[in-house]
């Protein structure tokens, strides 16, 4: 083997990491070899030295540091969460309140126009039923009348009853609207009292 | 017999803060010296042994008994060493201490076990080639010097040392082969020039 390949074995060598094969071949290489026989010497001069060195006495502090470290960390912790909270409520109802005013607002500029559009259609088809009596005896808007009876009924779709999913939908959407936007009115107040 | 590690960590997990406590009783000694060796500083070493602790308590929940409690611990030490080296990239965490006279200053003494102060004509040969070595150490890459001090200086065996490393034992070999030469072609760049490469540092 060639001295850099033996160089390689040899700190192993030291510590008697090496398989009897290896150590074979290293010690017929060390036989004509005294470079690395040298260098063998002082790697071994070089672990005795670190082997030894005097050790160290940890500070009797650390430990109370280590926990009083710990401690510290664990209430900031805490207090970060608490504080994200108080940061997110807030925002997030006041946000919710604006949506929900939306809600609110859009149901009740359709609401109206809604209810209108059903008692037209009601009271188109009760015109309608009196029509079929006797178109004659309606007044001079009689004749146009007759005919826009009979889309308006057709219009109306079921005449006579409102669509039950429509009504369903605008209470169910109202009421929750309210009720959020209650709460989040709630919510400030309470936090404005809380201040003073 | 005292209650044993596993059990330590159990307790813990369960919610008995008092047997963390109790862990860091037992294992700071060996913390603080692995990290004072590692970082060839007191202060540095104190920081490491804390941030390493600090490492545990957050996730001892990650411990699942493969290993045994200390080899796990001390691999959190080494990595968390090796983590700090590599943010400070080439910076060496200390200015090598090359003789007692600066650990005296400091007053650190009482910390050393038994450290007379020695004028530079007492120096022993042996003194000298520890401080030698010791400044030897803090030049080597960081990865060799863990390898060594683990070897060295802490006496793990090989596969210890793989297993706290989480390497397989031929990259232990291998790695300990080079640090080791690594270490011997410093010392001989110190003989050569002397004192101008301990004032360059």
């Amino acid at each position: 083997m060639s001295c850099d390949e033996i160089m390689d074995l040899l700190p192993l060598y030291v510590d008697n990491a090496l398989t009897p094969d290896e150590i074979g071949q290293v010690d017929k290489h060390l036989s004509s070899c005294p470079s690395c026989c040298t260098l063998l010497e002082l790697l071994r001069e070089d672990q005795k030295a670190l082997r030894s060195q005097p050790d160290v006495q940890v500070p009797s502090s650390f430990r109370r540091d280590l926990m009083a470290r710990i401690e510290a960390e664990e209430t900031k912790v805490r207090r970060v969460t608490k504080n994200a909270w108080r940061y997110l409520v807030p925002r997030f109802s006041s946000l919710a309140a604006a949506l929900l005013l939306i809600v609110l607002a859009t149901n009740l500029y359709f609401v109206p126009r809604y209810i209108e559009q059903q008692r037209i259609a009601q009271f188109d088809t009760s015109r309608f039923g009196i029509m079929s009596a006797g178109p004659e005896a309606q007044p001079d808007a009689g004749g146009e009348f007759a005919g826009k009876g009979i889309e308006n009924a057709q219009l109306a779709g079921d005449p006579g009853g409102h669509d039950p999913l429509a009504v369903g939908a605008w209470a169910w959407t109202t009421g929750l609207s309210v009720v959020i936007f209650s709460g989040a009115v709630g919510f400030w107040i309470y936090r404005y009292r809380r201040i003073q | 017999m005292a209650i044993t590690d596993e059990v330590l960590v159990e307790q813990f997990l369960q919610g008995n803060k008092q047997a963390f406590s109790t862990i860091v009783e037992r294992y700071e000694q060996k913390v603080y010296s692995l990290a004072y060796r590692l970082t060839g500083d007191y202060d540095d070493a104190s920081d490491l042994a804390q941030d390493a602790f600090v490492k545990v308590y957050r996730n001892l929940s990650q411990f699942r008994g493969q290993a045994a409690f200390s080899t796990w611990l001390y691999r959190v030490v080494t990595n968390v060493f090796l983590d700090e080296m590599r943010k400070r990239k080439r910076r060496p965490i200390v200015a090598i201490s090359l003789d007692d006279s600066i650990v005296t200053e400091e007053g650190e003494l009482t910390r050393e076990l038994p450290s007379p102060d020695p004028g530079p004509e007492d120096l022993s040969a042996q003194r000298e080639m520890q401080q030698a070595v010791r400044a030897g150490m803090q030049k080597l890459p960081a990865e060799y010097r863990v390898v060594l001090i683990l070897r060295d200086l802490q006496g793990y065996a090989y596969d210890e040392i793989a297993s706290i490393l989480d390497i397989n034992l031929g990259t232990v070999k291998s790695r300990i082969s080079r640090a080791r030469l690594a270490l011997r072609k410093v010392l001989e760049e110190r003989e050569q020039h002397g004192a101008d490469w301990r004032l360059t540092d």
